[in-house]
């Protein structure tokens, strides 16, 4: 300890406003911070530059792979296995199959995101404008979405395939997101339920900010969190479900192609060429799972309880 | 008076992923048989965790306890006990009350059942002794209907009879000392003053000592023996009640007086209010914690940490600093 | 409490009557007529015949009318391609066979995902954690079929440990009860590790470690009870999945269940059936969200009280 003098006792008073900013704690934004504790979690971030690359290679790989985007069967070449011409073997019509799993990504992927889209607009719309509007509306509204949801989801879409009969993808996505919207819906509804009633909303109410800019800067930033993170977990649902349909035979028809497509086609066979089976359902495997790690990370990044 | 509980140099941090923030920074202090000690601070003190400190009630929340600190009761040490003897002394000896009623009593189980499992954790009684012993503790703070209120489950209660449930679950096993953290925060004032008014009988009668936590300096008046100050993880002034309002020693408890609202105050204008925010308890912070915010720092005081003088950390108290007159409790220009 | 119930059992008729709207507009949605759409080449006289036989000739809000008779007369209707066999039969013939793999598989799963969820939970961020967090990741990623062929090829093809296909006898059903139980083993995991981890950060859990009360009676009474709860609801749920759920299983395993039944009537498109089974499915479903209801509200005090109230 050193010595001390009358100089050190001389009174200077309160802190100048840098020296009190230096000492009081950093406030970091919300954006900030969930961009923060985003990237501080290694395996999120690693999915979604996996889910990055798979993008890059749905979209480029066929041009890479030297082989032309609509083959026509070669019987000569059928059944192989991977190899240096061939990196994933080719399928039961002689068709390169590192090709093929490259297309059907394009449209499992595109389904994916097309039917996430279509329910997030829907449902938020839908469950935005029922809490807004509120009272009997909003009751009956819920009622509606109540109902629809009691139907098992699955048996839904096989319903209306089946009666549609229309194998367009679009009549899929139709099909998958009939139903689809109405988690999103609840959700939706339920977050700017409690946003509008919450304390700060009323503060800047109090406070005369004008109600849509109260409506811009904080009903939809908080209310997006929770249903971007939704959107991210119901992709790989989506992609489930596609796979699944066309495993039933109602999915995705030739010429087009999707991974569920290639499975079911390869499923017949898979005690005798297994990559046929093993590349598009591990694509599969491998898109939910990264979607579904990116959809964790994102919501630990944009809970606002973790904040600290 | 016998001295009950010892704490000593207590220091308690948390790892947290940017940096660790050390809410506790040595704090020492003892609390006397059949006493009423109040501890005082806003915040982020660190005053709530020196309470949940002394029963290790922090270490499934990654809390880090020094080993140099020491919390005495009945001869033992109690950061260093074995769970089995830990555990006897929490809820029987040693009891606490929390803040929030609501969020601190079991949903699913009944009032009546979470008292019996009280009692019955200390004492070896029956069902059925535990069951008459439960009502007892609710007749005792003044909660009527004991034997209907027993099958009740939380959310049934109001905030009050939470509160008071809560205390009699503290009291359930005879305590020596009853911790009560913020216990009146949560509630109305009406039933503030019910809620602190029960807790003074009850210390009467049963002759406990009480370590009152709270942010609100103008409870404490009624209520308090002793007044100790917190700020930054340290305590910066301690004295009787009656010392601390008519003389506060630390430039932090004077402005804490001048804050709180009076009658008298009524045609003045604004409250007074301490500029600045409290400090970010992540950093180190060499000198006094307080020097930012104070209107007679002085140039030691941003440097080192001021050591206690005459119950109060504060570089004021040295014989080199200027004489300063600081407007207590009644000063009211 | 009862009126709670009751109000329930009246929600829950006229969600089986929507379904069932929906199901014949839809059915009656398909363009042309259902006969032709599955038999092509018949002669004129002979579809006149089974169009008559049917009904279809009628007008659709009379043949709307038959058909909720019908239906809850309890005659779900009957095959086309197979005519005599009535929907009622097949439900009958097939139903025990699914139901016994799904639910041995479900037991297994939900006992087992539960234990490691709570394993999971009381070891947070530690190796047993982080193991079921991976196991439970990869249980609900990777599609059912895959499962089932690794594991049909593995063990029947490479090891014959089991047999490949077909229903003769309990070996038979070792594979498929393994492939259905990662589901909820997965499922259950990880609902049960959050909510354990929900529950273990609440006040209540502190005061009763404050309370000095043993660590078995904190996590047993106070943790395990209450996470279980949320688990719980589901559970009912799941049971109704059973039958939805087996359908990839039971094809690639070629057991005789009714997800199978149901997959090759829809590449029969034989629509009667599919549509039968349908709401026989949602009947099941809707039954097991009441029930889940109901026991929600027998075990959650708050729930209670707000019912009653």
């Amino acid at each position: 300890m050193t010595e001390l003098s009358a100089k050190d006792f001389v009174i200077e008073g309160v802190s100048s406003a840098a020296e009190q900013e230096r000492l009081a704690a950093k406030s970091v934004t919300y954006a900030q911070d969930a961009w923060i504790r985003f990237k501080r979690n290694k395996v999120a971030v690693a999915a979604a530059v996996l889910l990055l690359a798979l993008a890059l290679l749905v979209t480029l790989g066929p041009v890479v792979s030297g082989y032309p985007a609509v083959e026509r069967a070669n019987t000569a070449s059928r059944n192989l296995s991977p190899s240096a011409e061939h990196w994933f073997g080719t399928d039961s019509m002689g068709r390169d199959l590192f090709n093929r799993v490259c297309l059907g990504g394009r449209a499992s992927i595109l389904i994916g995101l097309a039917g996430a889209g279509i329910v997030i607009v829907l449902g938020s719309l839908y469950g935005g404008l029922a809490a807004l509007l509120g009272g009997r509306i909003d009751n009956g509204m819920m009622r509606v979405v109540d109902i629809l949801s009691s139907v098992p989801n699955l048996l839904v879409i096989i319903l209306i395939s089946v009666v549609i009969d229309s194998k367009s993808i679009a009549a899929m996505i139709f099909a998958m997101t009939v139903t689809g919207w109405c988690p999103t819906a609840r959700i939706a509804r339920s977050q700017m339920l409690q946003l509008s009633q919450s304390e700060y909303v009323m503060a800047a109410r109090l406070m005369d900010v004008p109600p849509l800019r109260i409506v811009r800067r904080h009903l939809i930033p908080n209310a997006m969190s929770v249903i971007i993170v939704d959107a991210t977990f119901r992709i790989p649902g989506f992609i489930f479900s596609e796979a699944f349909l066309s495993y039933v035979g109602l999915g995705v028809q030739p010429p087009q192609t999707s991974w569920g497509a290639l499975a079911a086609a390869a499923q017949g066979m898979f005690q005798f060429y297994p990559w046929q089976l093993l590349f598009p359902a591990g694509a599969i495997a491998l898109t939910m799972l990264a979607f579904t790690l990116l959809g964790d990370g994102l919501r630990d990044a944009l809970d606002p309880r973790l904040r600290r | 008076m016998g001295e009950l509980l010892r704490v000593q140099d207590l220091r308690v941090s948390f790892p947290s992923y940017n940096g660790e923030v050390r809410a506790v920074r040595g704090v020492s202090f003892s609390v006397y048989e059949g006493e009423t000690l109040a501890m005082v601070g806003e915040s982020g003190c660190g005053k709530s965790v020196t309470a949940k400190a002394m029963l290790r009630l922090l270490e499934r929340s990654g809390a880090r306890v020094s080993p140099h600190s020491v919390v005495e009761f009945a001869g033992k040490n109690l950061l260093t006990l074995p769970k089995k003897e830990l555990n006897a002394i929490r809820g029987g000896a040693v009891s606490m009350v929390f803040q929030d009623a609501m969020a601190s009593l079991n949903p699913t189980m009944t009032v009546g059942n979470q008292l019996i499992e009280t009692i019955r954790a200390h004492r070896r009684l029956s069902r059925a002794e535990a069951a008459e012993r439960a009502c007892r503790l609710l007749s005792l703070v003044e909660l009527p209907d004991a034997p209907s209120l027993l099958k009740r489950y939380p959310h049934e209660l109001s905030g009050g009879q939470r509160q008071r449930v809560m205390i009699a679950m503290a009291l359930s096993c005879e305590p020596k000392l009853l911790i009560a953290d913020e216990p009146t925060t949560a509630l109305d004032v009406t039933v503030q003053a019910q809620i602190l008014g029960l807790l003074q009988r009850l210390q009467k009668k049963l002759g406990m000592s009480v370590l009152l936590i709270t942010h609100d300096l103008g409870l404490v008046a009624g209520v308090a023996d002793r007044v100790q100050v917190m700020y930054g993880g340290h305590i910066v002034e301690r004295g009787t009640t009656a010392e601390i309002f008519a003389a506060p020693k630390h430039p932090y408890t004077a402005a804490l007086l001048t804050a709180i609202p009076r009658r008298s105050m009524e045609r003045r204008g604004a409250l007074t209010a301490l500029p600045g925010t409290p400090p970010d308890l992540r950093l180190r912070l060499d000198g006094c914690p307080f020097a930012a915010r104070c209107r007679y720092a002085m140039g030691v005081c941003k440097r080192q940490l001021p050591e206690e003088r005459s119950g109060c950390r504060c570089w004021l108290m040295h014989e080199l600093a200027p004489k300063v007159e600081l407007r207590g409790g009644d000063a009211d220009e | 409490m009862l009126k709670y119930i009751l109000k329930r059992i009246v929600y829950m008729a006229l969600v089986m009557w929507v379904v069932t709207t929906i199901t014949f507009f839809l059915l009656h949605a398909i363009p042309g007529d259902p006969i032709t759409a599955m038999v092509q080449d018949l002669p004129e006289e002979t579809r006149q015949n089974y169009l008559a036989s049917y009904g279809f000739d009628k007008p659709l809000g009379k043949q709307y009318v038959l058909y909720l008779r019908q239906l809850i007369g309890g005659d779900l209707g009957q095959s086309l391609r197979y005519p005599g066999r009535k929907v009622a039969e097949i439900v009958a013939n097939f139903a025990p066979v699914s139901a016994l793999v799904g639910g041995i598989a479900l037991l297994i799963g939900v006992g087992l995902g539960l234990g490691c969820g709570v394993l999971a939970a009381l070891n947070r961020d530690r190796w047993p954690d982080r193991a079921v967090m991976v196991l439970a990741l990869l249980g609900t990623t990777i599609p059912t079929f895959v499962i089932a062929s690794l594991l049909q090829y593995a063990l029947t093809v490479t090891w014959p440990v089991f047999p490949t296909t077909g229903y003769k006898g309990a070996r038979y059903l070792v594979l498929p009860v393994a492939c259905m139980c990662v589901g909820p083993l997965a499922t259950y995991a990880r609902y049960m590790r959050s909510s354990l981890l929900d529950v273990v950060n609440q006040d209540y859990i502190l005061t009763a470690v404050a309370k000095g009360l043993s660590s078995r009676r904190i996590v047993t009474r106070h943790m395990l009870r209450n996470a279980l709860l949320p688990c719980v609801t589901m559970l009912c749920v799941s049971v109704a999945g059973i039958f939805s759920g087996s359908f990839i299983v039971e094809s690639i395993f070629a057991l005789p269940g009714l997800g199978r039944y149901f997959i090759s009537a829809i590449g029969d498109r034989d629509y009667f059936v599919v549509l039968g089974l349908n709401v026989v499915l949602t009947g099941i479903y809707v039954c097991s969200i009441l029930l889940s209801d109901i026991l929600l509200i027998l075990l959650d005090p708050r729930i209670r009280t707000g019912v009653r109230a």
